[in-house]
């Protein structure tokens, strides 16, 4: 075996993670499919050079989750120490259900399982950042985030800003920039039969996302917790080339549910701010690669305050609403566990 | 060069903010400081880094450099960091270089490293003085995800604050960094102060508290501190003269590049020594600090500790109190800096899951001086040109 060689710099947050009292906010998403179907082709399904032994396919339904978690208490449990490492911390992720096949050596597809896939995601501590990147592979990003939820808390407030560039030219400055704005402001009484009714497949969504967070209780539920990431390094000279690239496979499972609230989508303000930095995974992600920015699009932070973590944050952007179709709300405590290497690239 | 197990592609995210390297950063402000090191720290840190594995299968041993038993804090200002790879790209976008400037700064400490070849005709060709970087810390957070994933340098994010101190002329600088109080469990991480740096004002100044003469004498009447000035900061504008010429004007750094297995993270999924070229030019403005009115704090407070053991002589136990150290130099100067030249010497045999077979050791340890000797043109010749 070769050794990995601990020092301070590597040893952050080591897995599993236990996160105690965590509160979350989710807001279904509706995609148009051709992206969730083009990450997955370019990430897991293409050959690199050789195949993994696993097919991806978008579930029936063109919805996501963008999810906002604040940890108080998010830890280390590695060699069984609970609390190693206590930290706060608010990451932002966006995921969406797959179907994963397992494919045969003859190309034939079987045992389906359904497994989330976290294509975006930005984290405000950077010692669990480089922990998600670097073991877990997931692509998690620096940035400020604040999230205000007062005392009364349907009442709520989202700001995520990142270092970017607001314009491609060579004289441009990285700076702060804003990412995305959600203000979430209860005017009216969810009536989820109305909203399901509405939206093709939003039931079945609403099953699947509340099934990986224990409220069915039973083992069907924890297989829906399993999410799958592209772990990759590159190398030292060749940047186009990696000289890892593996499917890594672990489980968020989600205990002691409480709080649990659903809000209509129309209740919730989605902006993204637009910028060259954000185009390209805004398009890819969210709204096709077809679209083009609308030119009369609004401009600015539509939310209180400009700044984050006393941080001047540059808002001077233009805004893309982006409709919810339903959100919620719950406090949890979350496992999140590595469960293996599904393939390793290279043979 | 040295190539992994296959041609695998890197799959190229939208949403991906870094930039690789080359890399040209003009006008950078550097503020340095010179102190003594534990020789034996140095040599701990060499093998426990690079010294992997026995001598025989790995080919070189790095020592300390025994000419030059100091460390050198630097603190480095860059107003504008640009991509300089000329090279197609690729990325389906537009280049990197293309895109904009990014600014910060950036904090490391630095040791003077000798690689030794371990038979007589690699002690010579592959002897090499490079520099290791035991702590490195950026401002900027696509800087560390770069330097962490790409270069093998193990860049934390802090918030680095520099500026003029008290005095006009002078310098101030402090690094805040995540950090534990105690390493009990459910202690809370923490942003405390790392270190901070005060100065008086650059001489000539009437601010000094010793003879500045003494001062300027300290680093110019040694042999052993023109050596390091030359290599930390590539002084040729300014010393050109005293050193007849034979300044080099490029520092090698060298790290460890490794990556954890996810599941069993004691085991490296991937482990090689790599060294990029720092290449200064351009140099202005040199100026000394008169040290003896160099203050410099190091926070020996909880998780801290770890990091103050690599290069300084505290305890294996946190004092809870704060390092004071008496600097033996303190310089500033601006330069352009180039960063290219991006290495692999030498990747560790690595073992594989799921039944693929192991990667074998590979080594590429030419020195830099020995290359053209040997038919390398290696740094300049990328894979896109000249297809291997």
């Amino acid at each position: 075996m070769t050794r990995f060689v601990p020092n301070f710099s590597t040893q952050q947050l080591l897995p599993p993670w236990v996160s105690l009292d965590a509160r979350n906010w989710v807001f279904l998403i509706q995609v148009p499919p051709e992206t969730l179907k083009t990450y997955l082709d370019t990430h897991f399904n293409c050959a690199a050079p050789d195949l993994a032994p696993y097919y991806y396919e978008p579930v029936d339904f063109p919805y996501g989750v963008l999810r906002v978690t604040r940890h108080d208490n998010f830890s280390s449990s590695y060699g069984g120490v609970a609390g190693s490492q206590t930290l706060r911390k608010i990451d932002v992720n966006w995921a969406f259900p797959v179907n994963r096949w397992q494919v045969s050596p003859g190309n034939m597809r079987y045992s389906k399982q359904l497994v989330w896939i976290e294509p975006m995601a930005f984290d405000n501590n950077s010692y669990s950042m480089f922990s998600s990147r670097e073991i877990w592979g997931t692509e998690v990003d620096m940035a400020h985030i604040h999230v205000e939820e007062g005392n009364d808390p349907n009442h709520m407030h989202i700001d995520v800003a990142a270092q970017g560039l607001v314009t491609f030219d060579p004289k441009s400055l990285s700076h702060l920039i804003g990412i995305m704005h959600i203000e979430l402001n209860p005017k009216t009484d969810i009536d989820l039969g109305r909203l399901m009714d509405t939206h093709k497949g939003l039931a079945s969504f609403i099953g699947l996302v509340f099934a990986s967070i224990g409220l069915k209780g039973n083992d069907d539920g924890k297989h829906a917790s399993e999410v799958n990431t592209l772990k990759q390094f590159r190398d030292v000279f060749n940047m186009q080339v990696a000289v890892y690239r593996a499917i890594i496979a672990s489980r968020a499972d989600q205990t002691n549910v409480s709080d649990v609230k659903f809000y209509d989508g129309c209740d919730v303000s989605l902006d993204f701010m637009w910028s060259a930095s954000m185009a390209e995974a805004l398009k890819g992600l969210f709204f096709g690669q077809d679209f083009v920015l609308p030119a009369h699009s609004p401009f600015g932070h539509p939310g209180r305050g400009h700044a984050i973590d006393r941080q001047p944050v540059d808002w001077n952007l233009p805004r893309l609403r982006k409709e919810v179709v339903v959100a919620a709300s719950y406090t949890s405590n979350i496992r999140y566990d590595v469960t293996g290497t599904l393939h390793t690239y290279g043979r | 060069m040295i190539q992994g197990p296959q041609n695998i592609p890197f799959a190229q995210s939208a949403s991906s903010q870094q930039v690789p390297p080359p890399y040209h950063f003009p006008g950078v402000t550097v503020n340095a400081f010179v102190w003594p090191v534990d020789i034996s720290r140095v040599q701990t840190y060499c093998d426990e880094t690079f010294n992997l594995g026995t001598e025989k299968d790995r080919g070189f041993t790095y020592r300390p450099a025994a000419l030059w038993p100091y460390a050198t804090l630097l603190f480095l200002d860059y107003p504008i960091m640009l991509s300089s790879n000329p090279l197609p790209q690729d990325i389906g976008e537009m280049p990197y270089s293309d895109r904009g400037i990014i600014s910060q700064t950036e904090v490391f400490i630095a040791l003077p490293v000798i690689r030794y070849g371990t038979n007589p005709v690699t002690l010579v060709t592959s002897t090499a003085l490079e520099w290791a970087l035991p702590f490195i810390v950026v401002g900027n957070p696509m800087s560390s995800v770069c330097g962490r994933e790409m270069l093998g340098l193990g860049k934390l994010l802090a918030d680095i604050s520099t500026g003029v101190g008290r005095f006009p002329n002078s310098f101030e600088g402090s690094i805040k960094l995540p950090f534990w109080p105690s390493l009990e469990p459910g202690v809370q991480m923490e942003n405390g102060e790392f270190v901070k740096v005060t100065t008086n004002p650059v001489l000539p100044t009437f601010r000094t508290s010793k003879s500045p003469k003494a001062s300027i004498s300290t680093l110019f009447e040694s042999r052993e501190a023109s050596l390091v000035v030359e290599e930390m900061a590539s002084l040729s504008n300014l010393v050109e003269d005293a050193s007849l010429g034979m300044i080099p004007t490029n520092m090698r750094t060298v790290g460890l590049k490794q990556y954890r297995d996810a599941l069993d993270v004691e085991r490296a999924i991937y482990q090689s020594i790599v060294t990029c070229r720092a290449h200064y030019s351009n140099i202005t403005q040199f100026r000394m600090y008169d040290e003896a009115d160099v203050k410099i704090s190091f926070n020996d407070s909880g998780s801290f500790n770890e990091i103050l053991q690599v290069f300084l002589e505290v305890g294996d136990t946190p004092s809870n109190k704060t390092h004071e150290l008496q600097p033996v130099a303190g310089y500033r100067f601006m330069a352009d800096i180039d960063f290219d030249q991006m290495r692999v010497i030498h990747s560790f045999a690595i073992d594989r899951e799921n039944g693929l077979p192991p990667i074998p050791a590979q080594s590429d340890l030419t020195a830099e001086w020995a290359r053209p000797l040997k038919g390398f043109f290696g740094p300049l010749t990328h894979p896109m040109r000249n297809a291997e």
